[in-house]
């Protein structure tokens, strides 16, 4: 039936198209906090800012290290929460310093 | 236990890791990287990761034309990305031209071929620009781009092929020092002796000096960058737009990424201002009008470590034995980052080092007020 | 190649919901005219129409429908010009050109169009950020007493998930006992759309927090500056996401996707479906799922029980879907899109037993593991954060009175740790009342409500059925 069709990879990162045998391979490899395995493999860098990668990748690495997620390095939320288009920074207002 | 090594090295960032590589091809190995976080995590994760030699004064445009030869072979030999699409500096009046232009004959006299183009090449260059208010140019075309990501990995696994020892998560609290020679570090782990340190803290290094004394008179000032989503290559130089002293450029995975100042005051904490993203916005739709409908991805923070002369400190401390700096790179400590290592370990290890003008780097002219005043950077 | 086929999977027949469509408009889908109705979004008129692949990835993946609610990326599509417009929130008008994007994007082409975008400081008491169940209930009872309340919301609809629950709540008049979720979602809704001291922003992202708290909002009407005295992380839930092989295929869902599709929209999510998950929200969903005229194959559980209530158990069970437990999906197949799955048993150590293995013919697949509290935001206001799995991951750590470490900075509702809409509304409230006696001072009245609030949540949560978020919020409360 169906399953003489393409074999699909188990994505782990949708946004930057991450495999769970990349983010594996990786931790393998010695990179074993949230923020390094950020930086190398891009998981969480992409316009879902780590939503769906990042508690997956999370449970991986604290079952892996036997690990607390506390002591993963959670990378820090940065805005924007959410991608928001340049020209909605535009209109002219009181963007004066701040201080 | 009380760890020895010959050198410590503290910061774990691009400039501790280039200085340990390059000690380590001298076969100086017997090296500890202390980081207190994760490798990369101070300002080398935040940088522009843009490398020029398109500056103002001897020091900067030979040591930095070295280093430009170090990225090109060590991109290739140890495999990261590193890409030689130059810069283009762009000007709003004449007299910023006439000065670019006085500044581009220096360029050329130490060999680096920079020149100033035309609003048409300009374009030629960046076909989707608007050229409105742009007078013309300078372009570098042996300056670059690298990531600074792929870099740090790729150094970390060189070094640890290596032999040199390297500790995260291990914050130093004091430099120890007796009779004005180095004994090593007291961290939250415990003690690690060493003959020599070498502080590449970046925006931790004044404090860490404090602790034995030296004054190092270096301001952290917090600077802003933001990313956009990706895209298909639309142009290879970084650019800088001198009049807003912003900087846009597109890295290799095709985000844009771009920065500019905005006012700061020295030695505050790293703030998210939300004045940042609409001055930003409003210089790259400037630049570029479709930028309107780009999204912007995500926005941080990150400190340029700010000497008074805009040059880093580089070479040994004369007032202790063992004493090593590498600091205060002014907001090009990325693209310094070879060189600067290279000097380190020449300074270490041949006790001077191979270029003549790296030897008015070190901290001792900043004591005898012979600086040397930059003005092709931000701030 | 557009499908000259004609497919709606509109549910114009439904037992229980009535979808209000607006106006019929006509847009094109790469060159093809394609027609839509006002108040859905692009995604959803697509999918309507059987358009199920949305995009292209760098490799050549295709991407299609998944959360449905803004937050993860797969539903991004280039419209008039403009890449990576999140379609599952863009509603839907007459004139539109959608294309699949194809791995990167083409820069835009320039518009100008930001005549009467405005930016202004707002000064409130009450910021209050999601309008569910926690922040709907959270602005009525601030206004109540006074306050100046602003509520912000990214979607276009007020109510957040209540809006697609359609069975009837449980519990005391009070909490809308007897009524259906998406009921509730528009009572709260109306109360709080002609409340004169809340003003609403809808399609309004709370994107960050600034120096003093200083909140920013971003929408197509401009950009805001909030400065509030009061705010209210009330942002609710994501799904989490699981790994198999072929998770990324157009017909691999979150459960609320699904939901979003059937329930606010009435569009049939597939026809032939696998859920994996038999914690609530799967039991509801493969339920809301055969209401949608969809025929559920199989339900399967990994743990050895249900985690679900046996109430909605019982409810699948009498229409007779399997739940297999000690079972987890193996892999999913198809070329473009999901033709098929296979499901295995597992032993105690969570490794697929060989021979087990059950292939189900599916066309949708449900993800419903469980979800994340959404406190990206919330993180960046330096409130300490804890990792407690019984809430679902990283919370914030908060007062009795649902305050965080962060004077004035509070939580309610799933984002403060997965919980349920009952729970929601009251915490919404308690921390409205705990806002009120910061900018009122002492009000006898408040106090006396907050502390029944705070003993009838206290009560409710002995419920054997709530014992894991009990666990959870007692690892997260300090003291006041």
């Amino acid at each position: 039936m169906g399953k003489e069709m393409k074999k699909h990879p188990i994505i782990v990162c949708r946004c930057e198209n991450v495999t769970l045998e990349d983010v594996e391979k990786a931790i393998d490899e010695g990179y074993t906090d949230l923020e390094s395995l950020k930086r190398k493999l891009r998981i969480g860098m992409g316009p879902c800012q780590g939503r769906t990668c990042l508690p997956l990748v999370i449970r991986i690495l604290a079952r892996k290290l036997r690990k607390s997620p506390d002591e993963l390095l959670i990378p820090t939320s940065r805005p924007p929460i959410s991608p928001v288009p340049m020209k909605v920074f535009l209109a002219e207002g009181e963007d004066d310093n701040e201080e | 236990m009380i760890m020895k090594s010959e050198l410590i090295i503290i910061g774990g960032g691009i400039v501790g890791l280039y200085s340990a590589y390059f000690l380590a091809e001298k076969g100086f190995n017997d090296i500890l990287i202390l980081e207190k976080s994760y490798l990369g995590s101070g300002s080398t994760f935040r940088c522009a990761t843009g490398i020029r030699a398109s500056f103002t004064t001897e020091e900067h445009i030979v040591l930095l034309k070295e280093s430009i030869n170090l990225w090109k072979k060590l991109s290739r030999e140890l495999g990261f990305y590193y890409e030689q699409g130059g810069y283009i500096w762009l000007f709003r009046n004449e007299e910023q031209l006439k000065a670019f232009t006085e500044f581009s004959k220096l360029h050329n006299k130490f060999g680096v071929p920079t020149r100033i183009i035309s609003v048409d090449e300009i374009v030629e260059k960046v076909p989707m620009i608007n050229t409105e208010g742009l007078v013309g140019g300078l372009f570098d075309p042996i300056a670059g781009k690298a990531s600074p990501f792929q870099a740090v990995f790729s150094l970390e696994n060189a070094l640890k092929d290596k032999g040199v020892k390297i500790r995260t998560l291990t914050r130093v609290k004091k430099i120890i020092a007796e009779n004005g020679r180095i004994k090593g570090v007291e961290t939250d782990s415990g003690t690690f002796e060493a003959d020599k340190v070498l502080i590449a803290a970046g925006y931790g290094s004044r404090e860490l000096a404090k602790t034995i004394n030296v004054d190092l008179p270096l301001n952290n000032v917090p600077h802003h960058a933001l990313v956009t989503e990706k895209f298909k290559e639309a142009f290879k130089p970084l650019l800088i737009d001198w009049t807003y002293s912003a900087y846009i450029v597109q890295v290799q995975h095709g985000n844009f990424l771009m920065g500019m100042d905005i006012e700061e005051k020295p030695q505050q904490p790293l703030y998210q201002r939300v004045d940042f993203i609409p001055k930003m916005a409003r210089v790259a739709t400037r630049l570029f009008p479709w930028m309107r409908n780009v999204n912007v991805l995500r926005y941080w923070t990150g400190y340029y470590v700010m000497s008074p002369d805009r040059h880093p400190i580089i070479g040994p401390v004369e007032e202790v034995d063992g004493l090593y700096i590498a600091t205060g790179f002014s907001g090009h400590g990325f693209m310094m980052a070879p060189i600067a290592g290279e000097v380190v370990s020449e300074w270490i290890v041949d006790g001077k080092p191979k270029y003549r003008v790296a030897e008015n780097l070190t901290l001792r002219r900043i004591k005898e007020g012979k600086f040397i005043h930059e003005k092709a950077v931000f701030g | 190649m557009p499908s000259s086929k004609k497919i709606d999977r509109r549910i114009w027949e439904h037992p229980i919901l009535e979808f209000k469509r607006g106006k019929e408009v006509r847009f094109y889908f790469e060159g093809e005219e394609m027609k839509g109705y006002e108040g859905e979004s692009i995604a959803v008129a697509l999918y309507a129409s059987g358009i199920d692949i949305f995009s292209w990835t760098e490799d050549n993946r295709p991407r299609g429908a998944f959360c449905m609610i803004g937050k993860c990326s797969s539903c991004f599509m280039v419209v008039n010009g403009i890449p990576n417009v999140r379609t599952c929130r863009e509603p839907v008008r007459d004139g539109l050109r959608i294309e699949r994007q194809r791995g990167l994007p083409d820069i835009p082409r320039v518009t100008r169009d930001e005549e009467g975008l405005e930016s202004k400081t707002l000064e409130t008491d009450f910021l209050v950020i999601g309008a569910g169940p926690a922040g709907l209930s959270a602005a009525l009872k601030a206004a109540e007493y006074g306050l100046d309340v602003i509520l912000v919301e990214d979607h276009f609809r007020l109510g957040g998930q209540l809006v697609k629950q359609t069975h009837k709540f449980f519990g005391s008049k009070d909490l809308f006992g007897g009524l259906r979720g998406f009921q509730i979602a528009e009572e709260l809704s109306k109360k709080v759309s002609s409340n004169p001291k809340i003003k609403v922003f809808l399609e309004t992202l709370a994107y960050g927090v600034f120096k003093d708290l200083t909140i920013g909002l971003a929408s197509k009407k401009g950009h805001y500056k909030v400065k509030a005295k009061n705010i209210l992380f009330s942002t609710g839930a994501y799904e989490n996401y699981l790994a198999f092989p072929g998770n990324d295929l157009p017909g691999v869902m979150g459960a609320g996707g699904a939901q979003t599709l059937m329930n606010e929209y009435g569009i049939r999510p597939g026809d032939k479906v696998l859920t994996i998950g038999a914690g609530n929200v799967g039991l509801i969903v493969s339920y809301q799922l055969l209401q949608a005229g969809a025929k559920v194959k199989a339900i399967v559980e990994a743990m050895p029980q249900i985690g679900g209530w046996v109430v909605h158990a019982a409810k699948v069970r009498r229409y007779g879907i399997p739940i297999y437990t000690r079972h987890t999906i193996k892999e999913v197949w198809g070329n473009n899109r999901v033709e098929g799955a296979t499901i295995v048993q597992v032993d105690e150590k969570w490794q697929p037993v060989p021979g087990t293995e059950k292939d189900i013919d599916c066309d949708l697949v449900i993800i419903s593991v469980g979800l994340t509290p959404d406190t990206k935001l919330l993180a960046q206001t330096g409130a300490k954060m804890k990792w407690i799995p019984e809430l679902g991951g990283l919370v914030a750590l908060r007062t009795k009175y649902m305050e965080t470490t962060v004077p004035g900075v509070f939580v309610a509702g799933d984002a403060k740790g997965i919980e349920e809409a009952t729970t929601a509304i009251v915490e919404g409230k308690i921390a409205a009342l705990t806002a009120v006696l910061r900018v009122l001072g002492h009000v006898d009245k408040a106090v006396e409500e907050r502390r029944q609030l705070v003993q009838y949540l206290e009560q409710y949560r002995q419920s054997p059925l709530l014992s894991r978020s009990r666990r959870g919020i007692e690892k997260a409360t300090i003291e006041s």
